[in-house]
């Protein structure tokens, strides 16, 4: 058994953090109704806030957290000072679970994009309040619904501005579920503590733990498939096929290149599966060691695409790793698909040759397709050369633990 | 052209049009004894949301002969409450019987039938918290659900077998699993109608939204997870194309691994990893030559390091799968965190592989090989525990041998699957224990 001295929180530190708040928002209500102290009452709610922003919801667009409804709920019900001083409370309350889970930096920039969200919904709540004068339950809705809005656009715009690392790329068209789930459960929550208090206020927000739980299955799911295509993609460059890491590297050239073309993440996630398993039809072969078919590259391609078009689902990255070799290229994955492999291939794990491999594949290019791909790749690779080494590092755990299982088996 | 029929009945018809009378002359019945009717603009409301739930199918979640529109029965008696809940509640729940797809098909018998079944089954739940209501509320609510289902499961297991002649106890064999489900889709119903009374038809939009978010994202989690099933059995098909004196192995293993994952007490997200992990643990064979794996005998040492290299290396580096942080960044990719993760994810995956070992070679010790014949279940039992400590991890031993005594299953020798039986083209010998597993490819001279 290793040591962990990284271990500073429990497993599932998060949650343990958002019980501890929780509790410690009873503790402070029971304080309060003993002794009738406002001031407990408003700790909490931060700490009810804490916790809620601590539990997220796994949306394409990266975590959400579940506290933006109560942020909402909160500026649409209670007066801005008041406001302000919970949601700063509930801010500060999370910063030290977040630096221990996600490290300084990404810390920084969550709290930031939070601060300013919760400002600029703060202001909008104001601003309502000024123009719709009134204290019924469907001027707090209207509120909630225009801060909400606030709230929930400059959290989307702040993610563009301020990417937290390896968040995914935000795409309206794929995050808006998750934004109206919000909104319409801050308004619920509104409703329900206007009109029947705080346990119809606790009752109204199981809507959104349910969507909670939808979004969170299919975000494991999402993973368990990746991690089973990681698991093929490694068979035949541990059979020497091809090199190892090759599918890894590749998925990451192909997803930068999708990016910058501006692919959806239905698309991307294609041509990184593609990317990764465009070798795979080797494993159809009855004898894999036959070196005439290992260097048929185009048969190969073509056994890979018939394997994969027998699952329905992954058809689509079938056609495209059936066509990797082909003379020509058809649509813009294809061509993303193309020019990502041929660039790993060219690269493989020297930066070096980074700059050659582009002019290279410019060059090389011939038709409309592969030519726009190819200066995307330029384009790209001049933006952030990193991404090279991003890809590098990618590949790298695999070649490693290839190296030290091949010494094991050559000891035993 | 053929000429569509009229309609469309199945043997059970007589039954069908038998039920729906029956429900006719119950609503017949609520009137002529003057049963109060519910408030019109709700009851329209929820006439609306069930017929929108039942034919949408987006709505709501389906199971397998639990409709989740039964949530929409619940949420209107609890909405009518003291006001009509038993006309209110027939009309709304006799509304789910009206399926389109139904329609289309000109199965009017089965429409029939089920107006009438949901209408008898929503009357009996809402005249048994009727009669509870004063008593405990919460207690008839849970009544009215088992009331509901008790109407709803049992009308339906008879259509069931009338229409289709299958035999009552399978039909309710399909059925049992799923009736917690009841309890669930009709708490959340009450929940629901409960908001729309207590807070007004405002929260029927706010609760409306995020239901359909939920259920499409929903169906896309169950879309994947088919295509994740299909994908792994597409490659299994491969790997027992090629060794075919393994067909069935890796579903087994996946079998005796769950064993082991459910008796070692892990959560729910584990053991479905675990059964990947278990499905995939030969994909290493997709690698090796035919000629080798379906070699009679003992291999030479050449192709052992052949096999060796491919299925070790493979098996290595799945147990690191995992945790080979990606940097590629594809959406809600949630890695790249911090090193405790790192720690607990190789320690979760290093159990994992354990388990997975020891589950691989009680299946090879217990099915017979082309290199050998299966040993029987105690041997293969005394050979795991001889080798408990060194080769396989003690926890993981005594658990699969506690949870297949617990279970009473026998496998080995005289209990082989028949279906799984193959035609050797040499028959098996029968030989000593040998190793286990990868370990059964060991040559010769180098075991014991």
């Amino acid at each position: 058994m290793r040591n962990r001295p990284s271990a500073l929180l429990p497993e599932g530190e998060r949650r343990v953090a958002a019980e501890v708040f929780v509790a410690a928002a009873g503790i402070f209500i029971l304080l309060a109704q003993l002794h009738g102290l406002v001031g407990l009452v408003v700790a909490a709610l931060g700490m009810l806030l804490a916790a809620g922003l601590l539990i997220v919801i796994q949306a394409p667009i990266g975590s959400v957290p579940l506290g933006y409804a109560l942020v909402i709920a909160v500026a649409a019900l209670a007066d801005v000072n008041t406001y302000f001083i919970v949601v700063g409370l509930a801010i500060l309350a999370t910063i030290p679970v977040l630096a221990v889970r996600y490290g300084h930096e990404d810390t920084v920039r969550r709290v930031t994009r939070w601060v300013v969200a919760s400002c600029a919904c703060g202001a909008a709540a104001v601003g309502m309040r000024a123009l719709v004068p009134g204290s019924t339950t469907d001027v707090a809705l209207s509120i909630a619904s225009v801060a909400g809005a606030v709230f929930l656009g400059v959290d989307l715009l702040l993610r563009r501005v301020l990417p937290v690392p390896s968040s995914p790329p935000v795409h309206l068209a794929e995050s808006w579920q998750v934004q109206i789930s919000l909104l319409c459960a801050a308004g619920l929550l509104t409703v329900a503590f206007d009109k029947g208090g705080p346990w119809m206020a606790l009752v109204a927000l199981i809507p959104l733990v349910m969507t909670r739980f939808a979004f969170d299955r299919y975000a494991a799911a999402q993973q368990a498939y990746r991690q089973t295509i990681k698991a093929l993609s490694i068979v035949p460059e541990v059979a020497g096929v091809t090199p190892l890491g090759h599918g890894e590297r590749s998925a990451v050239y192909a997803v930068a290149l999708a990016r910058a073309l501006g692919m959806n993440n239905a698309a991307i996630e294609r041509v990184a599966t593609a990317a990764r398993l465009h070798h795979i039809g080797y494993v159809t072969l009855d004898d894999p060691q036959d070196a005439a078919v290992r260097e048929n590259r185009v048969l190969l391609a073509k056994l890979g695409g018939e394997i994969l078009r027998q699952t329905e689902f992954l058809a689509d990255v079938g056609d495209l790793v059936a066509n990797v070799h082909a003379e020509e290229v058809t649509s813009r994955e294809a061509a993303v698909l193309r020019v990502a492999t041929a660039f790993d291939h060219l690269v493989l794990e020297d930066p070096a040759r980074a700059f050659g491999a582009v002019q290279l594949l410019n060059f090389r290019q011939q038709d409309a397709y592969g030519a726009a791909a190819a200066l995307v790749l330029r384009k790209v690779f001049d933006e952030d050369p990193d991404v090279v080494h991003r890809a590098i590092a990618s590949g790298a755990p695999l070649r490693e633990a290839a190296a030290e299982a091949v010494a094991r088996t050559a000891d035993g | 052209m053929r000429l569509r029929p009229k309609i469309v009945v199945l043997p059970g018809w007589w039954y069908e049009v038998v039920c729906g009378c029956l429900a006719g002359a119950a609503l017949a019945a609520f009137f002529v004894f003057g049963a109060s009717f519910p408030d019109v603009p709700t009851l329209i409301v929820f006439t609306a949301l069930m017929l929108a739930a039942e034919n949408s199918s987006i709505l709501l979640p389906s199971s397998p002969s639990v409709s989740p529109s039964f949530m929409v029965v619940m949420a209107s008696i609890a909405a009518f409450n003291h006001h009509g809940a038993l006309v209110g509640a027939a009309i709304v729940g006799s509304v789910a019987g009206f399926v389109f797809d139904l329609l289309r098909n000109r199965r009017y018998t089965t429409v029939f039938f089920n107006w009438g079944q949901y209408l008898l089954a929503s009357a009996a739940a809402a005249a048994v918290y009727g009669a509870l209501m004063d008593v405990n509320r919460g207690a008839a609510f849970v009544a009215a659900i088992a009331a509901f289902a008790a109407v709803n499961a049992s009308s339906v297991i008879v259509q069931v077998v009338l229409n289709y002649g299958t035999s009552p106890r399978q039909v309710w064999a399909d059925m049992r699993p799923v009736m917690p489900n009841y309890l669930a889709f009709g708490l959340l119903g009450v929940l629901i109608g409960w908001l729309y009374s207590s807070l007004g038809p405002v929260t029927l939009p706010l609760l409306i939204i995020p239901a359909i978010v939920t259920r499409k994202v929903f169906a896309s989690f169950l879309e994947l997870r088919e295509a994740h099933e299909a994908t792994v059995k597409v490659f299994i098909r491969a790997i027992e194309a090629k060794d075919r004196y393994t067909a069935g192995h890796t579903e087994r293993v996946a079998k005796y691994a769950l064993y082991v994952g459910e008796e070692l007490k892990l959560p729910a997200t584990h053991l479905e990893h675990l059964r990947y992990a278990a499905l995939l643990h030969d994909v290493g064979k997709l690698a090796v030559p035919r000629s080798i794996l379906n070699k009679p005998g003992r291999l030479t040492e050449e192709e052992y390091a052949i096999v060796q290299r491919h299925n070790q290396v493979c098996e290595d580096i799945l147990t690191r799968v995992d945790f080979m942080r990606s940097m590629v960044g594809t959406a809600s990719d949630r890695h790249a965190h911090f090193a405790v993760d790192e720690e607990r994810e190789h320690h979760r995956l290093v159990q994992e592989a354990h388990i997975v070992a020891v589950a691989d070679a009680f299946d090879a010790m217990t099915s017979t090989r082309s290199y050998r014949r299966a040993l029987s279940q105690d041997v293969a039992f005394a050979e795991l525990r001889d080798k408990a400590g060194s080769q396989f991890n003690p926890e993981c031993v005594e658990a699969l041998v506690r949870s297949i005594e617990r279970r009473g299953e026998q496998y080995g020798l005289g209990f082989e699957d028949a279906a799984a039986a193959v035609e050797f083209d040499v028959p098996p010998p029968i030989v000593g224990v040998g190793s286990a597993g990868l370990g059964d490819l060991i040559p010769e001279s180098s075991v014991g």
